[in-house]
C-alpha cells in the first residue's frame, strides 16, 4: 500500500478478483472519512475527505486480506448479472478475425460465449472493462485511434471487452453494438454496469 | 423570487460545487470547482456553506442580472476580472474577495480575466440546480448537472437558494491569495513523489523539475497539458511505460509515451493507464487551476510534511465562516 499525496492510498492487489475483494470490504465499513474508493486493474485508490485522518491500520487490514485470497476468489457480494443483446456487425470484425486467425463466425462465437465481470470502469461515465475475454481475442488496441466511436458499440481493447456509453474518439476494435443504454445520469444507478457485476452477450 | 440571468456568459462558465462522493463505481468524474478551497473562500463571504453551487468562470467573464425581486450578495474570488457592479447608469467596481449587494435590476459584470485563467463567484443561497448523482457540478463532457449539463448561455436563468440568516456580523471579510503576476513566470508548483515513484529511475522526477513548461491551449477541467518552453521532452521522460489502468487523483501528473505531462483536473478520467511519477501538493491546484496558455511553470518536489504544512497554512487563510 503506498500514500498517494496528502489524502489518498493506492492498496496493490494482485489481479482483479483481489481488487473486487477489497473494494466490497471497505465499502461495507461505510467509513465516512473515506470520500472515494476507485477500483483499478490491480489497486484500489482510497480517496479520504480533506482534513480527516483515518487510521492506515483498516486498509492495510483490507489490503493483506485480500491479498490472500485466491485469484480467482469469487466476490463477497454477488454482483448483478447482465445480458446485453448485442448485434455483431462492427467495422473491425473482418481485421480481427484475420489477426486472430480464425472466420469472422468463430470470432462472434467466441466473444459471445465469454464469461465476463465488471473489473473497474473509467474512460467515461459507465464505460466497464470486463475481465474475462478468452485469450485468443486479447487484440491491441488499432494503431490510429478512430475520430468517433458510436454510442453502443461493443469492442475489444487488449485484454478487456466494453461497450461504448458515448460517442468518442477511440482506438478499441469494433465488435458489434448493442441498444442497451449503459448509462443514464438520472437512473439509479446512473450506470448499468458496476465492478463486480456478470455480464454476458447474446448475439443478435 | 431569487435568480440571476446570464445577459452575457463568458468563453467557459459552469455551475460547480465541491464535487461528487462514491461515485467512481459508476465511472463519474468527481468533479467540482477546480479549486475547492477558492469556491469554499467566496461562498464563505456570502454566509454559504463550503459547499454550496457557485460559478466557475474561464478566462473571462459573464455579466449577470439580479432577476429576481430580493438583494442577492454575492463575492468574486481568484483572478481578477476588474468586476463591476452597474446600478443604473453608474457602475462600481468590486474588489476580488469581497462581497457586495446586488439589488433587483442591478447588473454584475466580469471582464477579461487578468491575472489568471479561473475565477469563482458565489451568490448568497447558492445556485439553486437540481443535483445529479449528489452534486450540482456541470460534468461538461457527458452532459448532466450544472445547469442543463453545459455552459452558461445567453438568457439562462439561475435560481437562486434562499439566503441563510447570517448568524454574525454582516459581510465585511476580505480574501485575496496574492495571484502570482504575468510578470513573475515562471510558476513554481510543488510535487510530491507519485504512486509508481518507486519503478522509475531517480531521472524522471530530476527531469520534471529541470524543465521550464509551458501550458497548451488544449488544456480544461481535465487536465493541464504542458510542453517544454523550449526544445524537446527530456529523454529521461519519454518513452515511460504505461501502467495497468488505475484511479486517479486531483493533481496527478501523468507522462505519456511522448514525454509531455498532463497535470490532471477535475473532470479527469476515473482510471488511466499512464504512469504518474509525480503529483502536484493539494496546497498548489489552486495555483494550477489559474495557469493560462502560455504560461511557464516549473517544479520543485517537497516532503509530505511540507505539503501538509502548506495545505493547512492555506486553510488556517480562509475567511471565517459566515455559518456553520
Amino acid at each position: 500500500m503506498v500514500r498517494v499525496g496528502e489524502a489518498a492510498w493506492l492498496l496493490e492487489l494482485g489481479g482483479s478478483a483481489q481488487v473486487l475483494l477489497a473494494n466490497d470490504r471497505l465499502r461495507a465499513h461505510a467509513l465516512p472519512a473515506v470520500r472515494e474508493i476507485v477500483p483499478g486493474a490491480s489497486t484500489l485508490l482510497v480517496v479520504l475527505e480533506p482534513g480527516t485522518p483515518l487510521a492506515p491500520t483498516i486498509l492495510r487490514d483490507v489490503e493483506r486480506d485480500a491479498r490472500a485470497a485466491a485469484p480467482d476468489a469469487a466476490p463477497v457480494v454477488p454482483g448483478r448479472v447482465h445480458r446485453i443483446p448485442v448485434v455483431y456487425d462492427g467495422d473491425d470484425l473482418r481485421e480481427m478475425a484475420e489477426r486472430a486467425g480464425y472466420t469472422v463466425a468463430e470470432v462472434i462465437e467466441r466473444h459471445a460465449a465469454g464469461r465476463y465481470r465488471v473489473a473497474f470502469v473509467g474512460f467515461q461515465p459507465g464505460f466497464a472493462y470486463l475481465s474475462g475475454l478468452p485469450p485468443e481475442l486479447h487484440l491491441p488496441r488499432r494503431p490510429a485511434p478512430r475520430a468517433r466511436i458510436p454510442a453502443g458499440s461493443v469492442a475489444i481493447g487488449g485484454a478487456w471487452t466494453g461497450i461504448y456509453p458515448f460517442a468518442t474518439p477511440g482506438g478499441w476494435n469494433l465488435l458489434g453494438h448493442t441498444d442497451v443504454v449503459t448509462f443514464d445520469p438520472t437512473a439509479e444507478p446512473p450506470a448499468l454496469l458496476q465492478p463486480g457485476d456478470a455480464v454476458r452477450f447474446e448475439p443478435r | 423570487m431569487r435568480a440571476l440571468r446570464v445577459l452575457v456568459p463568458g468563453p467557459r462558465t459552469t455551475v460547480e460545487d465541491l464535487g461528487r462522493r462514491m461515485v467512481a463505481r459508476w465511472g463519474i468524474p468527481a468533479g467540482g470547482a477546480f479549486d475547492p478551497l477558492a469556491l469554499a473562500a467566496a461562498n464563505r463571504l456570502v454566509g454559504n456553506r463550503d459547499g454550496d453551487a457557485g460559478l466557475e468562470v474561464t478566462l473571462g467573464g459573464p455579466t449577470l442580472e439580479n432577476a429576481g425581486d430580493e438583494s442577492l450578495h454575492v463575492a468574486v474570488v481568484g483572478a481578477d476580472c476588474s468586476a463591476r457592479l452597474v446600478h443604473g447608469a453608474a457602475s462600481a467596481p468590486v474588489r476580488v474577495g469581497s462581497a457586495v449587494a446586488c439589488a433587483p435590476g442591478d447588473l454584475l459584470r466580469l471582464g477579461f480575466a487578468r491575472d489568471g485563467a479561473r475565477a469563482w463567484l458565489a451568490v448568497a443561497g447558492g445556485i439553486d440546480v437540481p443535483p445529479v448523482a449528489g452534486s450540482r457540478s456541470t460534468a461538461l463532457a457527458a452532459g448532466f448537472g450544472g445547469l442543463a449539463g453545459r455552459a452558461l448561455e445567453r438568457g439562462d436563468l439561475l435560481p437562486v437558494g434562499a439566503a441563510w440568516p447570517w448568524t454574525g456580523a454582516p459581510p465585511r471579510a476580505v480574501w485575496h491569495e496574492p495571484v502570482p503576476p504575468a510578470a513573475c513566470m515562471p510558476h513554481v508548483l510543488r510535487l510530491l513523489p507519485g504512486p509508481q515513484h518507486a519503478g522509475f529511475p531517480a531521472e524522471v522526477l530530476r527531469a520534471l523539475c529541470a524543465t521550464a513548461w509551458r501550458v497548451q491551449n488544449d488544456s480544461d477541467r481535465t487536465g493541464v497539458r504542458l510542453a517544454p518552453a523550449e526544445g524537446d521532452p527530456p529523454a529521461a521522460l519519454c518513452g515511460v511505460a504505461g501502467i495497468d489502468p488505475e484511479g486517479t487523483t486531483l493533481g496527478a501528473i501523468q507522462v505519456p509515451p511522448d514525454g509531455r505531462p498532463i497535470v490532471l483536473g477535475p473532470d479527469r478520467p476515473v482510471t488511466g493507464g499512464y504512469a504518474k511519477p509525480a503529483l502536484l501538493a493539494a496546497a498548489d491546484v489552486g495555483r494550477l487551476a489559474l495557469l493560462r496558455p502560455g504560461d511557464v511553470v516549473r517544479f520543485a518536489v517537497v516532503t509530505l510534511d511540507e505539503a501538509l504544512a502548506l495545505l493547512d497554512a492555506r486553510v488556517a487563510a480562509l475567511p471565517a465562516r459566515g455559518r456553520a
